[in-house]
């Protein structure tokens, strides 16, 4: 099995890390008001 | 299942002070609930809190109504027998509160404020000049939440007869008790500030949890690979055996579930209504989705390391994967932080169902009494039947609990419970409060298109065109949304302009350019609304 981080299957780690980036991304640019709908 | 069971998986005696912490816990929120219910003064601080919350009460409150027993107790169940693939519903509880706040809240709070509105099915009243329909995504409503209440109250009664000894009868009905008192007479303000402590509580209840657990199995490497020893899909994205490669349509559904399904959650949405300004609305989507990825990967972790800990089903109390939370808890915590632990699964599950509960009493209170049986009510003869409708409602499920056809699995009601609502609803909130053309004709189409799908696939199509039910309903209901309406004559002007009016940013002083016309009272629309209704 190959693996990314902490045992963690590529596919795995880069879905985790995958969500973690975009939520920050898209959370953090709403805050500031970078966009509104 | 019962306390013997219990005790002889865990291989000792539960330590008097688990339930003793529980029972104090469960106290504490009935003295929160009854002083918050001295804070209210008026129906509107009832259903939506005065529309004075701050943000972190908001975020919170979201969250933690939304991770109810479905989560808390059955994620790590979904966790133990999906493995890693169970990630895929992860997502939906990071994002969710971005797409509530990003995407309906401002819209949501200037249209309800200025109609007038305190209930999602009042909105529609309003948004599609129809009380059909208002009354149909009622009756919908109370069904789906009904069901989503029994799932709750199950789960509590599981849980405090495992813990306290005591019958799954009385514990469910000591349960109950706690919630209805609380949330019957606080109302919204009794739960957000409820919500507040409990998910306060979840966190630090899974931060402890996590990590002891984490180092029993040889941390995060030590899961994986105690994972892939049992199946090697288990620690992938594609479950055990892989067996979703071949179904994409069955991911898309799992991750929907609890993404866009936020949107269409009258107890979530309301939240949105209740907020206090516009500055606050950007900031829930940041608190809320930082909550969000910690409880929803942590439960879902939880039930991996459970796997490894306990990798044949008939080790865990019962034989059931529903007691995963539980058996790491008495077995890898000392007795007091078990305690505490289980307090916040019971903080779960209270959270969640005093939210529906509110929604339940609202809408039979307001939308139902108010809207139908008797139109001239008073304010103080509104909040009687709401209050009554609240235990009465709340006392009826307790009872329904009871009956063998909600004897089934905690999960798969849930499942079912959000299928049904939030595929009918997302097209009328969504659309209502972005596309003008949405009419009265397409929100029936909806309603009826999405919540009978929503119920009927999962029985009859899902296990045979491998689609998961949320995505078909969710696709059928938007479809016939958009058909009909593009069919139909369009909403009257006045809709129109509110809907205009919601659009406009409160930032950019544009408010004093909308016409007197569109502010209206609730008379004022409903003589609108009997207009468009009449027969030409």
């Amino acid at each position: 099995m190959t693996t990314l981080f902490w045992g963690f299957p590529v596919d795995t780690g880069l879905f985790i890390l995958g969500t973690i980036v975009l939520a920050l991304i898209a959370t953090i640019t709403f805050y500031l008001g970078k966009w509104r709908l | 299942m019962n306390i013997n069971d219990l005790e002889q998986a865990i291989g000792m005696d539960i330590p008097t002070i688990v339930p003793i912490i529980l029972i104090v816990y469960m106290l504490s929120m009935l003295v929160i609930g009854l002083w918050a219910a001295r804070k209210v003064k008026s129906a509107e601080d009832w259903f939506v809190g005065g529309r004075e919350m701050g943000p972190w009460i908001t975020a919170l409150a979201h969250g933690s109504s939304s991770v109810g027993g479905g989560m808390y107790i059955a994620g790590p169940q979904f966790g133990w027998e999906a493995g890693a693939s169970s990630l895929w519903a992860a997502p939906g509880d990071v994002f969710g509160p971005l797409l509530n706040f990003g995407i309906i809240a401002r819209r949501m709070r200037r249209y309800t404020e200025r109609t007038k509105s305190l209930t999602i099915p009042e909105f529609f009243g309003h948004r599609y000049y129809s009380r059909g329909v208002k009354l149909l995504s009622v009756i919908i409503l109370l069904v789906a939440m009904v069901i989503s209440l029994i799932v709750e109250y199950l789960a509590m009664g599981i849980l405090l007869s495992c813990i306290t000894g005591w019958s799954f009868q009385v514990s469910l009905i000591v349960g109950c008790g706690v919630i209805l008192i609380y949330t019957g007479a606080g109302g919204y303000l009794a739960v957000a500030y409820t919500d507040f402590i409990q998910s306060i509580l979840m966190v630090i209840g899974l931060a402890i949890l996590i990590p002891v657990a984490l180092a029993s199995v040889g941390g995060f490497t030590g899961m994986n690979e105690g994972l892939y020893a049992i199946n090697a899909g288990l620690p992938t994205m594609w479950g055990e055996d892989f067996a979703l490669k071949g179904a994409p349509l069955m991911i898309a559904g799992t991750a929907l579930v609890y993404f866009v399904g936020y949107m269409g959650q009258p107890h979530l949405v309301i939240k949105t209504v209740a907020i206090k300004d516009e500055k606050s609305i950007r900031l829930v989507p940041l608190i809320g989705g930082i909550f969000g990825f910690f409880l929803s990967f942590g439960v879902y972790l939880l039930g991996m390391v459970g796997r490894v800990a306990y990798p044949d089903v008939s080790m865990l109390p019962g034989g059931s994967a529903e007691y995963v939370m539980p058996m790491l808890a008495l077995t890898k915590l000392p007795p007091v932080l078990a305690g505490l632990l289980l307090a916040c699964a019971c903080s779960a599950i209270m959270s969640t169902a005093s939210a529906l509960l509110l929604v339940v009493g609202s809408s039979a209170g307001n939308d139902l009494y108010h809207g139908y049986i008797n139109k001239n009510a008073s304010e103080k003869q509104v909040m009687s039947v709401t209050k009554a409708s609240t235990y009465l409602l709340g006392l009826v499920s307790a009872v329904l609990c009871f009956m063998p056809m909600f004897q089934m699995g905690i999960y798969q009601v849930t499942w079912i419970a959000w299928s049904v609502l939030s595929p009918a609803f997302i097209p009328l909130i969504v659309g209502g409060l972005y596309w003008k053309r949405g009419t009265k004709e397409g929100a029936y189409a909806s309603l009826i298109v999405g919540s009978v799908t929503g119920f009927g696939w999962y029985y009859l199509l899902q296990e045979r065109t491998q689609i998961h039910t949320f995505f078909a309903a969710l696709v059928l209901a938007i479809a016939a949304y958009i058909i009909v309406s593009l069919m139909t004559k369009k909403p009257p002007q006045d809709v129109d302009d509110l809907v205009d009016y919601a659009k406009r940013f409160e930032d950019t002083g544009t408010d004093s350019s909308v016409s007197a016309g569109v502010q209206m009272t609730r008379e004022q629309f409903q003589a609108v609304i009997d207009v468009v209704a009449s027969p030409a």
